[in-house]
C-alpha cells in the first residue's frame, strides 16, 4: 500500500512538468544544487589539505550537517508557516500507522528533499575524503529534523494529551544531549543513525495517537518575514516572475562561481581580478541580469498590483515604493551569492561594495525610468523573439556595463561612480517629472 | 459629487463618447444604462483616470479627475471592468493590502474585514484561498468589498451585479441601500434593471456617443407608468429589423 502510495505521489507530481517552463526551472535547480554541492566538495578537499585557515575539516563537515538540520527546520516557517496536513481523513479505513506513515513519507515525497538527497551524492563524488560517514550521517540529520519538524508541529497545530507533550519534551532532550556530545567530532555515527530517526517516528506516532480533537483552526501566523508578505507573495505565486527570478540570480551565481573556479586554477591573476578575465567577473558580480530579465518592465509582470497603487493612492511616489519593495528580496539574494562569492577570493571589500552598490543603484532608479517609458507587454516567461524588456532598454544597460567594466581595467571606478549614481537620479526624476502622461501610455501598451 | 463637462472620448477616430454633461450630486444613487459598446465603461475609466479625455474634463468631489491626490483618492472607491484585483494574493490579503494603502488602523481593518467576508461569502476558507482559483461571482464580490472598505464618499462600479447569483446580487443590493446617505454618491453602470430599480435614484441613459436621457428615475418611468425596461427601449428605440427577416431560424 505505501509503495503504491509513493509511486501515485511521484507520478503526480512528475505530471506537473508538463510546462516547458516548470521543466526549465527543475533542471536549472537540479544544476544549481549539483555546482553549489560540487564547490562545498572541493572545498572540502582545500580544507582537508590544510589550505585554508581558520577552520578544520570536523569544523567544515559539521557545517554540512548543520546547513542540512537548518534548511530543513527552517522549511516549515520560510516564508511562512506551513501546517500538518491530514492526509486521510478520519473515517477513511486505514490503520493508524499507516495513516501515520503516509503523512510521513508525504512529507518526504518533496522537490526540498530531493535536491537534499542529491546534493549530499554530488558532495560525497567530489569530496576525497569522508564520503561514506557524510552521507550517511547526512541523509539521518535530514530524516531526523522532519521528523523532529513533524514532532514539534504536533504541540503547535493540535491540542494534545500529556503524553503527547511529554513525548516533545524527551525528543528534544535527548536530540540536546546527543547534539553536545557529537558538536565537536566528526566521529562515524554508529547506532545513532538507526536508533534517532527510529525513536522520532515511533515518539511522532504516539503524538499523533495522543491528538485531541480536529486540527485547530486558528493556526499561528508566525512568519520568519514581518508583515503580511505581500512583496514575497506577489513575486512567488507570479507564474512568469517566479520562474525567471531564479532563472537569472542562479544563472549569474553558476557563471559567476564557474568563471572564478576556472581562473582561480588556471589565472595567477586572479587575486587582483585584474586580467581579461576580471572583465567577465566584474560583469557578472552586478545584479544586471535581474533587470534585462524582467525589472526593466517592471509593471508587465505586476500590472494588476500597479494599477491597484495608482487607482486607489494614484502618484508617483507610491507607484516608486511599490517598486523598490517588488525589488528588494531579489536583491538582498542577489547581494549575499554576490558577495559570498567574491569575498572570499578578493580583498578589498570596501571597493566591491562601491562596485556593487553602485551600479545596483543606477539600474535599480533607470529601471524605474524604463518601466515607464518604454513598457513591453509580456505574454509568457520567455518571449523568444520579442524578450521580457524593451530592446533599447537592454542596450543601454548592457553599454552602461559595458563602459563599467572597462572603467574597472584602468581603475577609474572611485571617479566614475558618481557618474552612474547621477544617471540614476536623473532617471528618476525624469519618470517622475512625466509620471502623470505616461501612465496612460502604460495602461495602453499593457492592455491593462 | 461628479461632474463631466462636454467629455468626449474617441478610439482610432471613432467617436465613443461626444459633449457628455453629467452631474451627480451627493445623495444620488445614479445609475448609466446603455447597450453594449454604449461607451459606459469608457466613462467610467475617464471618471477614474485611467484614460485621459481627447477634450472636456471630469470632476469628483471638485477637483479634476487628474488632479486628485492620495486624500483626495481615499474618498473615492471603485469597481472598473475588469475588477483589478491582484491575482497573486488571496483574498485576505488582497483586502488587507487594499486596506493599508488606504491607510486604515489594524483593527479596523481586520473588523472590516471579517464583516465584510462574514455578510458576502459562506465560506471563510475563500479568505485563504488564491484569487486567480476565485470563480467570476467571487472575484466579482471581492472587489465590491475593496471598493467600499474605506467607506468612500464617492462610490463608482462598473457592472457590479454581473456574473452573480441572484443571493448575492441581493445581498449586494442591500448592502448599497444601507450605504446610501445624503453625504455619499453611488453611481452604477448596469444592465440588470431588476436590481437598479432598488438602488437608483437618477438614471443615466447613453447611445451613439451622447447622453439620451439624464433626469430622476420618477421623470424615467413617467412616475411609475412604465415599467424600466419599456422605459428604456422607448429612449434606446430598437432596429426595425423584424425576426421574420431571419427565415433561416
Amino acid at each position: 500500500m505505501i509503495g503504491r502510495f509513493i509511486y501515485y505521489k511521484l507520478r503526480m507530481y512528475l505530471s506537473g512538468w508538463r510546462n516547458p517552463g516548470t521543466i526549465l526551472l527543475h533542471i536549472f535547480l537540479i544544476i544549481l544544487f549539483g555546482l553549489y554541492a560540487a564547490m562545498f566538495g572541493y572545498m572540502g578537499n582545500a580544507i582537508y589539505a590544510a589550505k585554508f585557515e581558520g577552520m578544520s575539516f570536523d569544523q567544515f563537515i559539521l557545517s554540512g550537517w548543520l546547513i542540512i538540520f537548518g534548511f530543513t527546520l527552517l522549511r516549515a516557517i520560510f516564508p511562512s508557516y506551513t501546517p500538518h496536513k491530514s492526509l486521510f481523513p478520519a473515517y477513511y479505513p486505514i490503520t493508524p500507522w499507516k495513516r501515520y506513515l503516509a503523512s510521513v513519507i508525504d512529507g518526504f515525497v518533496t522537490p526540498f528533499f530531493f535536491y537534499v538527497l542529491m546534493a549530499l551524492v554530488v558532495v560525497v563524488i567530489f569530496l576525497d575524503h569522508y564520503q561514506i560517514p557524510f552521507l550517511l550521517t547526512g541523509l539521518g540529520v535530514m530524516i531526523s529534523t522532519h521528523l523532529l519538524r513533524r514532532s514539534l508541529q504536533y504541540a503547535i497545530d493540535y491540542r494534545l494529551r500529556p503524553i503527547g507533550y511529554g513525548l516533545l519534551l524527551i525528543v528534544v532532550a535527548v536530540l540536546v544531549v546527543l547534539g553536545s556530545n557529537y558538536s565537536c567530532s566528526t566521529g562515524i555515527f554508529g547506532f545513532e543513525l538507526l536508533v534517532v530517526p527510529a525513536g522520532l517516528l515511533l515518539a511522532g506516532f504516539y503524538q499523533e495517537k495522543a491528538v485531541l480533537g480536529k486540527q485547530q483552526k486558528r493556526l499561528p501566523s508566525f512568519s520568519l518575514l514581518p508583515g503580511k508578505n505581500y512583496y514575497l507573495k506577489l513575486i512567488t505565486n507570479n507564474p512568469k516572475a517566479r520562474i525567471l527570478l531564479p532563472l537569472a540570480i542562479g544563472f549569474k551565481g553558476i557563471l559567476l562561481a564557474g568563471l572564478m573556479g576556472i581562473f582561480k586554477e588556471f589565472s595567477p591573476e586572479l587575486s587582483s581580478m585584474s586580467g581579461e578575465e576580471g572583465i567577465l567577473i566584474w560583469a557578472l558580480a552586478t545584479p544586471f541580469m535581474l533587470f534585462g530579465y524582467l525589472y526593466n518592465n517592471i509593471w508587465a509582470f505586476w500590472p494588476d498590483a500597479w494599477r491597484n497603487i495608482e487607482l486607489r493612492a494614484g502618484g508617483f511616489s507610491q507607484v516608486l515604493q511599490l517598486q523598490l519593495k517588488l525589488l528588494m528580496i531579489p536583491l538582498i539574494i542577489d547581494f549575499i551569492i554576490t558577495i559570498s562569492l567574491l569575498f572570499p577570493f578578493y580583498d578589498d571589500w570596501f571597493f566591491v561594495l562601491v562596485f556593487y552598490m553602485g551600479f545596483t543603484f543606477y539600474l535599480v532608479f533607470a529601471s524605474v525610468f524604463w518601466s515607464l517609458f518604454t513598457p513591453v507587454k509580456v505574454k509568457a516567461a520567455f518571449q523568444a523573439t520579442r524578450g521580457n524588456c524593451s530592446t533599447f532598454s537592454a542596450i543601454v544597460s548592457m553599454v552602461a556595463l559595458f563602459l563599467l567594466v572597462l572603467i574597472k581595467s584602468i581603475g577609474w571606478v572611485y571617479y566614475f561612480m558618481p557618474i552612474y549614481v547621477i544617471a540614476g537620479g536623473i532617471g528618476v526624476w525624469l519618470a517622475r517629472d512625466s509620471y502623470e502622461e505616461k501612465k496612460y501610455g502604460l495602461i495602453r501598451k499593457l492592455k491593462i | 459629487m461628479i461632474n463631466t463637462e462636454n467629455l468626449t472620448k474617441s478610439y482610432n477616430d471613432t467617436p465613443v463618447l461626444e459633449n457628455i454633461n453629467l452631474k451627480v450630486g451627493y445623495g444620488q444613487g445614479y445609475a448609466l444604462l446603455g447597450k453594449n459598446g454604449a461607451g459606459k465603461t469608457t466613462l467610467i475609466n475617464l471618471m477614474l483616470d485611467l484614460l485621459l479625455p481627447d477634450s472636456g474634463k471630469t470632476q469628483i468631489m471638485g477637483k479634476e479627475s487628474q488632479a486628485l491626490t492620495r486624500e483626495d483618492k481615499q474618498k473615492l472607491g471603485a469597481v472598473p471592468e475588469d475588477m483589478a484585483l491582484i491575482e497573486e494574493l488571496n483574498g485576505y490579503d488582497f483586502l488587507y493590502f487594499i486596506g493599508k494603502i488606504y491607510s486604515i488602523p489594524k483593527q479596523t481593518l481586520q473588523k472590516r474585514i471579517d464583516d465584510l467576508f462574514g455578510f458576502f461569502f459562506e465560506n471563510p476558507k475563500d479568505l485563504k484561498k488564491r484569487i486567480s482559483k476565485y470563480s467570476s461571482g467571487m472575484k466579482k464580490k471581492l472587489a465590491f468589498c475593496a471598493a467600499v472598505i474605506h467607506t468612500p464618499q464617492v462610490l463608482i462600479l462598473d457592472e457590479p451585479f454581473s456574473g452573480l447569483d441572484p443571493l448575492v446580487a441581493h445581498q449586494m443590493i442591500d448592502f448599497l441601500k444601507k450605504y446610501q446617505r445624503d453625504d455619499r454618491v453611488i453611481f452604477v453602470s448596469s444592465h440588470d434593471l431588476a436590481y437598479v430599480e432598488k438602488i437608483a435614484t437618477h438614471i443615466g441613459v447613453l447611445d451613439q456617443g451622447r447622453l439620451q436621457f439624464d433626469s430622476t428615475m420618477e421623470d424615467f418611468t413617467h412616475y411609475g407608468q412604465n415599467e424600466l425596461d419599456a422605459a428604456l427601449l422607448e429612449i434606446l428605440k430598437p432596429s426595425d429589423s423584424s425576426l421574420e427577416n431571419l427565415d433561416w431560424i
